[in-house]
């Protein structure tokens, strides 16, 4: 059983937000009738104690002569006012708010109307007790109620109207029908009461539904107030992650400044310092904020920054500049410093000034410049060894060619017959006397004139011979002349250009190397196309071809047979020719492909890794490139170079003479 | 039908049950105390005839007399005294009355100054105490609110209560029966019943004889 005390419609916001009108009123009516029933719980107790008191005051005691005993109307009002009384305070109390619960308080309060009624005597004031209850039961706002009292009133009227009148009429002659007068003016005032619980039902009704109405806006608004308070709870909790954010952000920055190595100020238009993140140690740092940054300085620099000062602030602009002032203890320092304006509604309001202590950085600097300088010596001394280097190797590969050419001269002498002339002109100093006879009579003088002729023949012929090798041997020298001179055009001045034959270019550079290509049996096949000439450096053009060819050479000395030197010329675009050289020879792995014109690179017992390298950059000097393509290792390999229509080399300085 | 229901069903029952109990016992209630208020007093005593000559009062003469016994502490006599008000305003000056308010003979004179002997004094009616009751068991009024009517002659014509029923108030058939007694001087009417407290103990009750002697007379106030 509920024991909910509260007035009614007093909890409606306890019902569910779904609640219709009709929930709402059986809410309020259920609230009204626990109401009542506490009422009543309180008025038939009072009456009770009230009819107790009473009946003690009036009528405490029946008397016997001089003896005297509880008189019965107390006792009738303790036990018959308890009974009408008692038990609908009980259901009041356990069963509050239940219909049966209102009809019992009905006919109790009815009965004790009619005790009273009767103590009374059946005194006409006190039939104003019914009247008074049927008003009180009316606020249960339940006609059934007022029916029920009726009845009870009504029946006992009727009851003791026949056989008792006189308790409740007063009068021992009262007709039986005058329950009816009696019952006719409760049931008028029933139906007055019958109206007025209709409108307050009605009342009642209207205000669960003005209620329904206010709950519903309510709740809508509800709905409203619990969005906009959780927007506003995530605008909140954002702005704290944002003041948080900010908090950190500002603890960062602030140690970022407080931390920095280098010296951050912030100053006016006149150079007074407002903010600085730290000062030397001999200075303090609320005296610093009261002077300027050009009290540290000389008075040039002082002027100097004066001006830069001035600068940032009428153009906005970021100036930086490096001066000397004070250091740590009292010793000069240099500042890189950076002067930059602050901005604020458009206007450069300040400025902020970082200084970082360069000192050791200038210091480092003058002693890297000496180091520099030595290092630009050392780099020319180096440069010098490797042009010697690069003298060395051509001239070596020259010096080949001379070296055959000599040896061929050399045995051409050693086998020359000019022994059998110098016998013969002994012969001929011994018979001096008898010339004639000698050489027509004796048969060794018959002999000479043949021996002479074949002589004069074998020497022209290795005259010719000789004059031959000779011519070879003097391009050779011509060409180490060359090489040496391109070395020093090098190192000192710009090379020469000129129109070159690209077919004749290769020939001299395989007349150059042929000795030994016959040496070493090697097929030349020459697939020739048209081409045109080409405005080129000759010695390096031609530098590069010995070079190739010299490589083709070694790396077909790994077949036993069937060496082949494949040489092509081809035409290539905007004027450009293609020159390539291919071997059948030891071809380069793939790995190799990439590294083999890095310096130092060789696969040769004897090389240096210069060859290659030097070639690869005189062509991109020139203008044009060195490739190389090989199916493998065993599968040959050809050296591509291409080279532009004009192949002017606008810096002849070799890259190894480049600081 | 499930426990439940059975439950509700049965406490339902059970609640009918206490309160048709509870209106049987009201019923019972009232119909103790209806008939307690209509059981009249004792009347066993034989009543004097004739006006006791020991009476300490001396009426009109010529003029009947009224006499009221009262228990001056019984409730249910204010009725009678209420109805011995509306039967002189309906017979004025029809008879002398006389108010004999019982006293214990060992209580003070002043136990009889109740709210009754006030309103007596009020209205102007001559009384007299009567110590022990003598004067009321010797001319038989045994009960509180008992009237004797005795005409110009002193001859009894009338006989006890003029209220209906136990303190009720109102008409009723023995003070129309008085009334027409005073007004159309009648001879003696059969008694009526008397409802008020005992004029006697109990044991005196159980003990009383018919006219006893009287031992002292009452005076008048």
């Amino acid at each position: 059983m509920s024991t909910d005390t509260s007035g009614p419609l007093a909890n409606h916001a306890d019902l569910p937000p779904s609640s219709s009108v009709d929930d709402l009123f059986r809410e309020a009516e259920l609230q009204n009738f626990r109401g009542m029933d506490n009422l009543f719980l309180v008025l038939m107790g009072a009456e009770w104690l009230a009819g107790i008191i009473l009946a003690a005051v009036v009528s405490p005691r029946a008397w016997a002569g001089d003896t005297s005993g509880v008189h019965l109307h107390l006792q009738a009002a303790i036990v018959l006012g308890g009974l009408c009384c008692l038990v609908p305070m009980a259901f009041c109390w356990l069963r509050r708010g239940e219909a049966i619960t209102r009809h019992v308080v009905a006919v109790g309060q009815m009965c004790y109307s009619a005790l009273l009624i009767h103590l009374t005597g059946g005194r006409i004031e006190t039939h104003f007790h019914v009247f008074g209850s049927l008003a009180f039961l009316a606020a249960y706002r339940d006609w059934r109620v007022l029916v029920t009292a009726t009845v009870i009133v009504a029946t006992d009227h009727f009851v003791r109207g026949v056989w008792y009148p006189m308790s409740v009429y007063g009068i021992w002659t009262a007709s039986p029908w005058r329950f009816a007068e009696h019952a006719g003016w409760v049931v008028f005032e029933d139906i007055v009461l019958f109206w007025s619980c209709h409108v307050a039902r009605r009342d009642m009704w209207r205000i669960c539904e003005q209620q329904h109405q206010n709950r519903l806006l309510m709740d809508g608004l509800e709905v409203k107030v619990r969005a906009r308070t959780a927007e506003l709870e995530a605008e909140v909790h954002e702005r704290e992650r944002a003041e948080e954010a900010i908090r950190a952000s500002e603890a960062r920055y602030r140690a970022v400044v407080e931390n920095a190595p280098d010296i951050i100020q912030t100053i006016d238009r006149e150079g007074r310092i407002l903010f600085i993140n730290r000062v030397l140690p001999q200075y303090d740092s609320q005296a610093v904020l009261m002077t300027t940054i050009y009290d540290y300085l000389a008075p040039e620099s002082a002027a100097r920054v004066r001006a830069l000062v001035a600068e940032v602030f009428e153009r906005g602009e970021v100036r930086s500049y490096e001066v000397s002032g004070p250091g740590v203890d009292g010793a000069d320092a240099w500042y890189a410093s950076t002067l930059g304006p602050i901005k604020s509604a458009g206007e450069v309001s300040s400025a902020i000034l970082i200084s970082a202590d360069v000192t050791a950085r200038r210091r480092a600097d003058a002693e890297l410049a000496a180091l520099n300088q030595q290092l630009i010596d050392t780099s020319r001394l180096a440069g010098m060894a490797e042009i010697a280097t690069g003298v060395l190797h051509n001239v070596g590969n020259v010096l080949n060619s001379v070296n055959v050419s000599t040896t061929l001269i050399l045995d051409s002498l050693r086998k020359s017959r000019t022994v059998h002339l110098t016998k013969a002109a002994a012969l001929l100093h011994e018979h001096q006397a008898d010339i004639a006879e000698f050489i027509s009579d004796h048969p060794k003088g018959k002999q000479l004139p043949a021996f002479f002729q074949a002589l004069a023949i074998d020497l022209a012929s290795e005259q010719a011979a000789l004059r031959q090798e000779l011519q070879g041997l003097q391009q050779n020298i011509d060409h180490i002349k060359q090489i040496v001179a391109a070395q020093q055009a090098y190192a000192r001045i710009a090379g020469v250009t000129e129109t070159l034959g690209v077919e004749a270019l290769l020939e001299d550079a395989l007349r150059l190397a042929a000795p030994g290509l016959t040496r070493h049996q090697i097929q030349i096949v020459r697939e020739y196309q048209p081409a045109p000439s080409i405005v080129a450096d000759r010695h390096k053009v031609l530098q590069i071809l010995i070079n190739l060819i010299n490589n083709a050479k070694h790396a077909l000395d790994q077949r036993s047979d069937g060496r082949c030197l494949t040489l092509r010329i081809l035409s290539a675009d905007r004027g450009g020719v293609t020159v390539e050289v291919s071997d059948n020879g030891m071809g380069i792995p793939a790995e190799n492909l990439t590294r083999i014109f890095q310096h130092g690179f060789t696969t040769k017992k004897t090389g240096h890794g210069f060859g290659l390298h030097s070639g690869a950059i005189a062509a991109k000097e020139m203008g044009g490139c060195l490739s190389v393509r090989s199916a493998g290792p065993h599968l040959g390999a050809t050296f591509a170079l291409q080279l532009p229509a004009s192949a002017l080399i606008p810096n002849l300085r070799p890259p190894a003479l480049l600081p | 039908m499930s426990h439940t229901s059975w439950l509700k069903r049965g406490r339902g029952y059970l609640i009918g049950a206490a309160i048709a109990g509870w209106l049987g016992l009201m019923a019972s209630a009232f119909f103790l105390l209806v008939r307690h208020e209509q059981t009249p007093g004792s009347a066993s005593t034989p009543i004097a005839a004739r006006l006791p000559e020991e009476l300490d009062f001396r009426p009109t003469p010529g003029r009947a007399v009224l006499l009221m016994f009262v228990h001056p502490r019984c409730p249910c006599s204010r009725a009678s005294l209420g109805e011995l008000e509306k039967l002189a305003s309906r017979a004025p000056a029809s008879c002398d009355i006389c108010l004999v308010f019982y006293k214990p003979v060992q209580a003070p004179d002043d136990w009889v100054k109740t709210s009754l002997y006030a309103e007596a004094q009020r209205l102007g009616w001559p009384t007299c105490v009567d110590p022990g009751g003598v004067l009321a068991e010797r001319i038989g009024a045994t009960t509180s609110g008992h009237v004797l009517i005795y005409n110009a002659h002193r001859r009894l014509v009338f006989s006890g209560g003029i209220t209906g029923s136990r303190g009720h108030w109102g008409d009723n058939e023995s003070e129309e029966t008085a009334l027409n007694v005073l007004t159309h001087d009648l001879p003696r009417v059969p008694s009526r019943p008397v409802f008020g407290c005992s004029l006697q103990r109990p044991a005196q009750r159980r003990g009383s004889t018919e006219n006893p002697t009287l031992a002292q007379g009452p005076h008048v106030h």
